[in-house]
């Protein structure tokens, strides 16, 4: 039977008169990587902060198999006054792995920053803090890793190495990935499940498999066809 | 817990602002004995005490004190550092707040400490500043004689730290809850500057006054000065610890049930 990684049950997040995320119930299975996918105020991100403990639900619990998680929810959560390395090993310290997994230069050679150097942070790109976003995430070697927009600011050839890269933390460690994106085909090319949000309510969860026997061309034809359907009830 | 504060050392000693801070506040240290001394020798104008007061340890631990604070709880809101964080469980995070806080006041005191020490010892003559240049260290340098057992005059400075923790600890809940290093700065500043009038105010109403006696803002050179009685000293300590304790719990309950963005 497949380990469950994390488990929603009936998890309900209200800001005052708003149901973010309702009465949402998820298994997400270890070793997979899931695309998550919906509007602007689907409710994806409040999901993603609840599972990684910085937003408490209002009703319902989650369960965690591993603490073990590596986080990139909005923003790269980043030290502008610091260098690419100094910011690996700040996060090395709240990891408590000093010389355990990944080095710092592995990291930032996997995330194609190893020629940073003595340069600050806040002088970085877009692009090159959701990379470094990325390195911090994995610090640890995690078991679950949420990433929320990764390619969020990348060029075309940096969108193709962290899908690779995703793919690859998936296939060599095992990790379990949830990812949340507005590119529904580059969520096609990474994911192995899909999970569809709407409102704040799960609408759909398929297989890669499932997601091709549907006859769809695309995840974005399949998404558009299930928020069709639903503004239609 | 130690990975945590030993992540918080770490990215402290990073910051930018903190540097700063640190190094402004050592420099206004080192002028402010300078210039106090140069009054007391008559080199200095008596006018340009007001200003070398400006330069004392009560404006400059309530400004840069508030402002390190600001950067020790604002900017981990800021620079999203506190996801990393919130791993350890959101007590640990306040009890980690607290110690790195307090930590960050003892290196702030220390060098208006050291200052008075170094005077002291080296029996610099500060008659001629008595009366104009007024601070607890200014004191302790005036009124230490041969008579006085050298404990007496450590335990002064430690009593007097540990109110500037108690004093302090009043900007982490606000730190949480405004999540902005600039407005805790501000609010630091603020408070610092009317806590002389609170005293005042409260002095006018007996229920007010009585409740002022339990908060660390009431310890002054009265109660920490050397002339002071050692049990005013002690419960200093006491009431500073507690009043920071208060501030420590009710940060926790502000961020207990918080969404952090």
């Amino acid at each position: 039977m497949d380990e469950i990684m994390v488990h929603l049950e009936a998890v309900t997040k209200k800001y005052k008169e708003t149901l973010a995320v309702n009465n949402c119930n998820l298994k997400l299975k270890k070793g997979k990587i899931y695309g998550l996918a919906g509007k602007n105020g689907a409710g994806k991100t409040t999901m993603m902060r609840m599972i990684a403990g910085l937003g408490i639900p209002t009703e319902g619990t989650i369960t965690l198999l591993s603490n073990k998680i590596g986080t990139l929810i909005e923003a790269p959560s980043l030290n502008g006054s610091m260098t690419a390395k100094e910011n690996l090993n700040f996060y090395r310290m709240l990891c408590q792995e000093k010389n355990a997994s990944f080095s710092n230069e592995e990291l930032l050679e996997l995330v194609g920053l190893a020629d940073t150097k003595r340069k600050k942070v806040k002088d970085f790109s877009l692009g090159m803090r959701q990379r470094l976003g990325i390195a911090a995430a994995l610090l640890g070697k995690p078991d679950f890793i949420m990433l929320d927009e990764p390619v969020n600011g990348l060029d075309p050839v940096g969108v193709i190495e962290i899908r690779n890269l995703i793919k690859m933390l998936n296939k060599k460690y095992h990790m379990t990935i949830l990812i949340s994106s507005h590119n529904l085909q580059e969520l096609y090319e990474t994911a192995t499940d899909y999970i569809i949000m709407d409102k704040g309510i799960i609408k759909k969860e398929l297989t890669l498999e499932q997601l091709d026997k549907e006859n769809h061309k695309s995840l974005e034809e399949y998404f558009l066809s299930v928020i069709e359907q639903e503004e239609k009830r | 817990m130690k990975a945590l504060f030993e992540a918080t050392v770490y990215r402290m000693r990073k910051s930018t602002g903190v540097k700063i801070a640190i190094g402004l506040l050592f420099a206004a240290a080192i002028l402010y004995y300078v210039l106090a001394a140069m009054i007391a020798a008559g080199k200095l104008d008596a006018a340009s005490a007001g200003s070398v007061t400006g330069l004392g340890d009560s404006m400059m631990i309530w400004l840069f004190g508030s402002l390190v604070t600001g950067i020790l709880v604002g900017s981990d809101f800021e620079n999203k550092t506190i996801h990393g964080a919130i791993k350890f469980g959101r007590k640990k995070i306040i009890a980690n707040y607290m110690l790195a806080f307090a930590v960050a006041v003892l290196i702030m005191v220390l060098p208006y400490t050291l200052g008075s020490i170094i005077c002291v010892f080296s029996k610099v003559n500060m008659q001629g500043a008595e009366g104009t240049v007024i601070s607890i260290f200014m004191s302790n340098i005036l009124e230490y004689t041969k008579n006085v057992f050298i404990g007496k005059l450590l335990l002064s400075y430690i009593a007097y730290a540990i109110t500037y923790i108690g004093q302090l600890s009043i900007c982490i809940p606000v730190a949480i809850k405004l999540k902005k290093t600039v407005a805790v700065t501000a609010f630091g500043f603020f408070f610092g500057m009317i806590t002389a009038l609170l005293a005042t105010l409260a002095s006018k109403v007996k229920l007010l006054d009585h409740i002022y006696q339990l908060t660390p803002y009431h310890y002054g050179i009265a109660q920490l000065g050397i002339n002071a009685k050692i049990s005013d000293m002690f419960m200093g300590i006491v009431v500073s610890l507690i009043f920071a304790g208060i501030m420590g719990l009710l940060s926790w309950c502000i961020l207990k049930k918080a969404n952090i963005k």
